[in-house]
């Protein structure tokens, strides 16, 4: 995933729960969890490298607790994920969400190789 | 998968060197013998790794070097991977030479996954998987895959065998990054779950296999383990193990495992062997080389 950038742009998202709208800031491609802030359904979303947004779906949970924003989930050291998980990352990467994102990214916290930016 | 063992085997070697250089340990091996340590057999394998990869030569119960170790070239992404681990496991090892205090990184999730996840970990069961026929078995037959640590093996099991799996695993943590990593693959129908440790492992069905991929040196009491493998299988099952003894980068690697929870260096082939045979299981077949031994014995 690419360096910070000084860009930033602000995005609409409907949540796919209650349908409520919130308007968020991006200023970085890779994954991100949001949490609707009307009822609490968390989503991930994935920001292209145009910042738009190539992927958002509901999720049961999320490993962030910011109910107002979005928040950057990466890895903090990609060489230390398992073997086991490293197609799933790499699909990431790619700006693939595979079908059960949510037990990949579940994995990797519970090995504590996620961390969550802004929190 | 050789080519990465090696390299592994070098980095551990050339860093085990430097660190005992780096904090005097070096001086103080040739100067003591190696049960005058507190952790002697911790202080009993750093002097075997230098005698047996040549960089020292044994005198009595001291060691004296007569070289040094050159930094070896890292080549294969999955040694490069490993590097930070064995960077890490050395901070530990002088104070646990010293001190006695057994160190445990286990805690630290991120790198207990890397020595649990490699790429090298995995290569040794998939060649122990082809060489010992399991890709051969049948999508009724079950294989009890023990002390499955992160998943790896069973993973590997899943990709390699038509089988139903049983993983065996003590820690619940480590359980649910298994079920987690499986559900990723969509292959949840195939693999159950006992929470036990190898000792007391009660499988809700007898199986045809019984895998155990290096958990000899993991265990207390790896005589019980085996008990419980035979326990469980069917009249005509197997037992298949796939272990690092105490030679080739049976030295290196394992020394890793040490700092993660490992309760002791790999048996050497010979008592791999006799602990087998003690618990009345015959060996069948045997193969290895570099310090990896694959077994199939049956009852």
């Amino acid at each position: 995933m690419s360096q910070p950038s000084l860009r930033a742009k602000q995005v609409k998202l409907n949540c796919k729960q209650c349908s409520e709208e919130s308007i968020v800031a991006i200023n970085r491609e890779g994954l991100h969890a949001f949490i609707c802030p009307y009822c609490g359904q968390p989503h991930l979303l994935l920001i292209d490298p145009n910042l738009g947004v190539r992927d958002f779906r509901q999720v049961s949970s999320v490993p962030a607790r910011r109910p107002f924003d979005i928040a950057r989930i990466r890895v903090k050291d990609e060489s230390l994920i398992p073997v086991t998980l490293k197609p799933f990352w790499e699909m990431l990467k790619r700006g693939i969400l595979p079908p059960n994102l949510e037990d990949g990214l579940a994995a990797l916290q519970a090995l504590g190789l996620l961390e969550i930016e802004g929190e | 998968m050789w080519k990465r063992a090696r390299e592994v085997d070098s980095y551990v070697t050339w860093r085990l060197y430097t660190t005992l250089k780096e904090t005097g340990l070096l001086q103080k091996l040739q100067e003591k013998p190696w049960w005058e340590f507190a952790d002697r057999d911790l202080a009993r394998w750093v002097c075997d790794i230098l005698v047996e990869k040549g960089y020292a030569r044994r005198s009595g119960d001291v060691i004296s070097v007569s070289s040094a170790p050159e930094r070896p070239q890292i080549t294969t992404m999955d040694a490069a991977d490993l590097a930070p681990v064995v960077d890490r496991v050395m901070t530990l090892l002088p104070r646990a030479l010293e001190t006695g205090e057994k160190p445990n990184l286990f805690e630290e999730k991120a790198y207990y996954s890397k020595v649990a996840g490699s790429l090298v970990y995995k290569a040794i069961i998939e060649a122990a998987i082809e060489e010992m026929g399991l890709s051969r078995l049948s999508s009724e037959a079950v294989v009890a895959d023990v002390f499955s640590r992160i998943g790896t093996s069973v993973m590997t099991l899943l990709e390699m065998t038509p089988a139903r799996v049983i993983a065996v695993e003590p820690q619940p943590e480590n359980i649910e990054v298994i079920k987690r990593t499986v559900r990723l693959s969509g292959q949840e129908n195939r693999v159950s779950f006992v929470q036990a440790s190898p000792e007391e492992m009660v499988l809700p069905e007898k199986v045809d296999v019984v895998f155990m991929a290096n958990v000899i040196h993991w265990i207390m009491n790896p005589r019980l383990a085996l008990v419980r493998a035979r326990e469980n299988l069917k009249e005509k099952g197997s037992v298949r193990i796939i272990q690092q003894v105490y030679e080739g980068t049976g030295l290196t690697v394992p020394f890793i495992h040490y700092f993660f929870g490992a309760v002791r260096p790999p048996p050497t082939k010979e008592e791999l062997i006799r602990l087998i045979r003690d618990v009345n299981l015959k060996v069948e077949r045997q193969l290895g080389s570099f310090g990896i031994v694959a077994l199939r014995a049956t009852l």
